[in-house]
């Protein structure tokens, strides 16, 4: 009579399903190595004590944010995205690796224009996850400095 | 054994409700292989879960849920031993969607 019995619970689980994700964190540490690369061009050749301090604080954190954008994209790709959002996008793989070379370079560099094309790779990035997501986007210019385009859902 | 699937770590091949038929007896014939969606005892509670294995290492045999974002496998609760393993899913008797 065994088999007439109901179908046993198999657990197909999470013990912690928190389902947050979100590619703001890493628009705003793009912005943020613009910023940091803005600031270390400002400072110029200047000698001394003080600009020499300033200089090491914005590299330091211009650093830490372009590492910041690579760590965050990663945890999107990996635990986000699945294979029929890779088969509705098939450039979001080239889109994921210009990411991590961009980030890398802007590390070794100072130069604004390797920033600003982190920043736009982050934006299409973003524009796909919403996307996956059935929300709309809408590009605006960040109202702080280095007041670039960056995309924000319509909520 | 028959098994109802409760939770969403197999989607999009299994959904919550589905129900399934599953054969312990498989692996007499032979091993478990990497890609078969299996049902194994949580080694924390022995509480029976959906995964699929993921990669085997000698006797052990590390499991994965197709949704990772909402699973908890082998990334947590590590590998499960070769009689950890409950049986291999043959079908699905019971479609709750589609």
């Amino acid at each position: 009579m065994r088999s007439f019995k109901s179908p046993q619970i198999v657990y197909a689980h999470c013990d912690i399903p928190c389902g947050i994700y979100d590619p703001h964190n890493v628009q705003v540490a793009a912005l943020t190595v613009i910023r940091m690369m803005d600031l270390i061009n400002e400072s110029g050749d200047a000698s001394g004590t003080v600009p020499t301090h300033n200089i090491s604080r914005y590299t330091t954190v211009k650093e830490e944010h372009a590492e910041l954008c690579k760590k965050e994209v990663r945890v999107i790709w990996g635990d986000y995205f699945k294979e029929e959002h890779l088969s509705k996008h098939p450039d979001l793989a080239n889109i994921v690796h210009e990411i991590m070379s961009l980030s890398s370079k802007a590390k070794q560099g100072i130069d604004r224009n390797t920033g600003v094309e982190l920043l736009g790779v982050v934006n299409k990035f973003a524009e796909i996850f919403w996307e996956t997501e059935g929300i709309e986007t809408k590009r605006v210019t960040s109202p702080y400095k280095p007041e670039e385009e960056i995309v924000y859902p319509v909520l | 054994m028959r098994f109802m699937v409760s939770g969403k770590s197999m989607e999009p091949k299994f959904y919550d409700g589905d129900k399934l038929f599953v054969s312990a007896k498989i692996y007499k014939f032979r091993e478990p292989r990497v890609g078969d969606t299996v049902v194994v005892r949580d080694p924390r509670d022995s509480r029976m879960v959906l995964k699929r294995i993921e990669s085997i290492k000698g006797s052990e045999y590390f499991v994965r849920g197709d949704n990772p974002q909402w699973s908890t496998d082998s990334r947590e609760f590590g590998a499960v031993k070769y009689n950890a393993i409950v049986g291999k899913v043959i079908f699905r008797y019971f479609w709750s969607r589609n």
